[in-house]
């Protein structure tokens, strides 16, 4: 295909190696995000191809000195005046790498199949999976080393809740991943994926097609190479719905949801205590360190039953609840009549001992009946992807489950110290759970995984409203950032520094399904939208399997 | 050969007169009527016209020959171009010629200097600076005159910044904004004064028996208030070789539309009479001669080169 030149180089002003103008061509345009390129020639070095990404176009008419002329130009049509179209380019990669400014006056060219691979470094990409469109329609691609740990790892995607579309991203991106094992290699082989959901049953339907997949949408999930399938193996967990049977407490859908709990031995094996002490005030008001206090008792002092594997025994009391489990911490904690035992309380003081007493009981209430004898931990090896829903959970006993999911996948990987297969965690609203300030046993957590889960083989697609508002450790770890529409302030905060400024200003103008994502490989933030997801999102567009009207 | 240290603006700026305001011409008030009074034309049709300029520039001074009165020279850059209304206005073709011209009859060999800077050698018998940079206005004018006689072969109305050049019968209206003397006589001229925006004067005729007889008229372009009497009147002219009928046409096209095309005082320092198509084309000629330093530079370096070459 013969390269199409768009126009040439403005010399009117200094063209420098990094940003510089073109004159666009009177029967031809530009638009924002374009890639383009430019070949020069350099003395003793020969031909130079320098590409480069559209970051603003402008019109103008030249020749007009004032206001008014326009006018003149366009309504009195006495004034004649050249319109000039023209665009700022951001060079985003030179080759051969000698960095010098094109000369003005050479052609620029829109670049197209070879040399769009150049300029998008996919020539250089060790695995290149398609994530969506660019601007020019053509398919752009993530380097899969800096996702699952070899170069980098972890995604942080931001955006305003509700037109962001952060989450249909992450899945999208990972039904690529699951719909790609060629390019995956070695990694692709049993990833396990453990998706939370916090907001309706929004991800309840993931493995039912969508009834309002269009023709479209379907021929753009073939060009990425992907079945506009549903995603073919996914588990559902959610809560109980009360505190006898195992019920899963969901409105849309109750067929193929497995509820999930633990049994108190589990509970206190596993340390779960912790995380039910996770607010940022727990840790200055010392109830953490009875918490620890407490923790290491009921591990040291909890006995098997045998016939009843949930249930433990402490002292003579039989724990078959948690209702059981606050009562002897309050014996020893607390108790009616008589000072607090220093093994379970330390010398913090009796106010301290109460406040740790209330929160349990607070906690009894909210959580109580995710700890039963008859507990059914959630399996996330069964299917491909894990999905639980927490969005009829209290925040507090959201924190819980996914506190001790975290801690259960990172401890897992820990003591098999392999990094495959390829445990990936998404997870919405990440300034909860990992916030800018304070300390809390989640928040440390997901630290770890973000600082050392890439040699772990654990990959976070961390999602948030505000980047600003989490913890810097587990943005800045993320190698993949992707945003959707930010709000004006938020995105010229330094969290957006790997935008451009005319990203920036657009950013909050992005329509549903439109993203812009950095990359280590890439120097440059990229625009693209990624098509209707084929699985449905709500229970309306679901199809029902089997279903009689199903293909007429 | 040498060129002048001194920037070319030090040297003569007596500008050539072209014969029009020295001699004495005959006006002939009664042409098209004897009843002397404003004359407003019916609105017509906007015509498809085209606004035509030039500009001359010496791009550097020069000697040729050795012993104590060389042979003086220059080297100049001359540019003609035209802006096409039709409807909306555009810029039209463009030309630049560029002249080396030396005195006393002689007319050195110049290479080119560069792709773009390439100069024709012309002469002239004299040497005084007047007659050097008469000759490179000689040729801004005849490209103005070919752009001119092209333009209207095909049709157009022309306008020419300035007056006629043409004697052939064409629509080839004179435009002159300037007024260096009266042609009317005290009883004819308040006629001219008292003119309202569109509206002219009769028609009267002037070089009638001289080589170049002309018809031409006042009309005023816009209001001008607080301003000198004669701001804000232009005069045309267009060659008699078209006859009355016709001239009296162009007369009412030209007066009617005419207005459209003023500049106010905050655009143009020469408004309204500068007319915003034939300022903006000035600007565009200046520009196209290309920027003056660098030229000077080139055409040094140019002829230090020769200069070196001959030994």
């Amino acid at each position: 295909m013969a390269d199409e030149q768009v126009g040439r180089v403005l010399g009117v002003e200094p063209a420098t190696s990094t940003e510089f103008r073109v004159v666009i061509d009177g029967d031809n345009y530009l638009q924002l995000d374009d890639l383009v390129e430019v070949r020069t020639q350099v003395p003793k070095v020969g031909e130079v191809h320098l590409y480069g990404l559209v970051t603003e176009v402008a019109a103008r008419y030249e020749g007009a000195r004032f206001e008014s002329d326009m006018f003149l130009i366009a309504e009195e049509g006495s004034l004649p005046a050249e319109l000039a179209r023209s665009a700022s380019v951001q060079t985003i990669r030179v080759d051969p790498e000698i960095w010098v400014a094109p000369d003005p006056g050479e052609p620029v060219y829109r670049v197209a199949g070879h040399s769009r691979d150049k300029a998008l470094y996919a020539d250089e990409m060790g695995r290149r999976l398609p994530i969506g469109f660019a601007r020019d329609g053509e398919p752009i691609w993530v380097d899969l080393d800096f996702f699952d740990g070899r170069k980098g790892g972890h995604i942080s995607i931001s955006g305003v809740s509700g037109v962001a579309t952060k989450t249909s991203f992450a899945l999208s991106f990972l039904r690529s991943l699951t719909a790609h094992p060629e390019v995956v290699g070695q990694a692709a082989s049993n990833v396990r994926v453990l998706v939370f959901n916090v907001k309706q049953e929004d991800l309840l339907w993931l493995d039912r097609p969508n009834s309002e997949l269009n023709d479209q949408a379907r021929q753009q999930w073939a060009r990425l190479g992907i079945p506009a399938e549903p995603f073919p193996s996914v588990s559902f967990w959610a809560p109980p719905r009360g505190p006898v049977g195992l019920v899963p407490d969901t409105d849309s859908r109750s067929e193929g949801v497995s509820a999930f709990s633990w049994t108190p031995r589990e509970f206190i094996e596993l340390g779960l205590l912790r995380f039910l002490f996770v607010e940022s005030g727990d840790f200055r008001q010392q109830l953490t360190f009875v918490e620890e206090r407490v923790r290491s008792q009921l591990q040291k002092l909890a006995e098997p039953v045998e016939g009843r594997p949930g249930v433990v025994r402490i002292g003579t009391r039989l724990i078959s609840t948690l209702a059981d489990l606050v009562e002897v911490i309050e014996q020893h904690v607390d108790p009616e009549d008589g000072e607090p035992e220093q093994s379970w309380t330390g010398r913090v003081q009796g106010g301290t001992a109460q406040a740790f007493m209330r929160r349990l009981r607070a906690a009894e209430y909210r959580i109580g009946r995710l700890v039963r004898a008859d507990g059914n931990r959630v399996d996330r090896m069964a299917q491909a992807v894990t999905v639980v829903d927490l969005h009829k959970l209290h925040d507090f006993a959201q924190r819980f489950v996914v506190g001790a999911l975290l801690d259960e996948v990172f401890a897992g990987k820990e003591k098999t110290g392999q990094r495959l297969p390829l445990q990936v965690i998404l997870l919405d609203e990440l300034n909860k759970y990992a916030p800018r300030e304070g300390h809390s046993p989640i928040k440390e957590v997901l630290i770890d995984i973000a600082q050392r889960g890439r040699s772990l083989g654990i990959i976070l697609i961390g999602a948030q409203q505000t980047a600003s508002r989490v913890a810097p450790e587990v943005v800045e770890n993320a190698s993949i950032r992707v945003s959707g529409r930010l709000d004006a302030a938020e995105a010229e905060r330094a969290e957006y520094g790997w935008m451009l400024p005319s990203t920036r200003a657009r950013a909050r103008l992005f329509k549903p399904g439109t993203m812009v994502v950095f990359q280590p490989g890439i120097p440059a933030p990229l625009v693209f939208t990624f098509p209707y997801p084929p699985w449905a999102t709500r229970p309306e567009e679901a199809i029902e399997a089997g279903d009689p009207f199903d293909g007429l | 050969m040498w060129v002048e240290a001194w920037s070319p603006e030090y040297g003569s700026s007596t500008e050539v007169d072209d014969g029009l305001t020295s001699s004495v011409e005959e006006v002939d008030p009664g042409v098209e009527t004897s009843a002397w009074g404003p004359i407003t034309p019916a609105p017509s049709e906007p015509p498809v016209a085209a606004f035509i300029d030039g500009v001359d520039r010496v791009d550097a001074r020069a000697f040729y020959g050795q012993g104590s009165s060389p042979a003086p020279g220059l080297f100049g850059s001359v540019a003609a171009g035209a802006v096409l209304v039709d409807g909306r206005a555009a810029f039209g073709p463009t030309e630049v010629q560029r002249w080396s011209v030396f005195g006393a009859d002689v007319n050195p060999p110049v290479r080119p200097f560069s792709t773009a800077v390439s100069y024709r050698g012309t002469s002239v018998a004299g040497t005084r600076p007047e007659e050097l940079r008469g000759a490179l206005q000689k040729a801004r004018s005849r490209l103005e005159e070919d752009l001119a006689r092209r333009l209207a072969r095909e049709g157009m109305l022309v306008i020419a910044d300035g007056p006629l050049l043409l004697r052939e019968p064409v629509d080839l209206v004179g435009y002159i904004k300037s007024h260096q003397k009266t042609y009317l006589s005290p009883e004819h001229a308040p006629v001219a004064l008292g003119l309202a925006p569109g509206q002219r004067t009769p028609i009267f005729g002037f070089g009638m028996s001289s080589h170049r007889p002309r018809f031409s008229w006042y009309t005023r372009i816009a209001p001008a208030p607080h301003q000198h009497p004669w701001a804000a009147i232009a005069r045309c002219e267009v060659s008699s070789t078209i006859g009355l009928q016709r001239a009296v046409g162009l007369a009412d096209t030209v007066t009617y539309h005419l207005p459209r095309f003023s500049s106010k005082a905050f655009w143009d320092t020469r408004a309204p009479q500068n007319l915003v198509p034939i300022a903006t084309l000035e600007r565009k000629l200046w520009s196209l001669l290309g920027d003056r330093e660098l030229i000077m530079r080139r055409i040094r370096s140019g002829v230090q080169a020769g200069r070196s070459a001959r030994g």
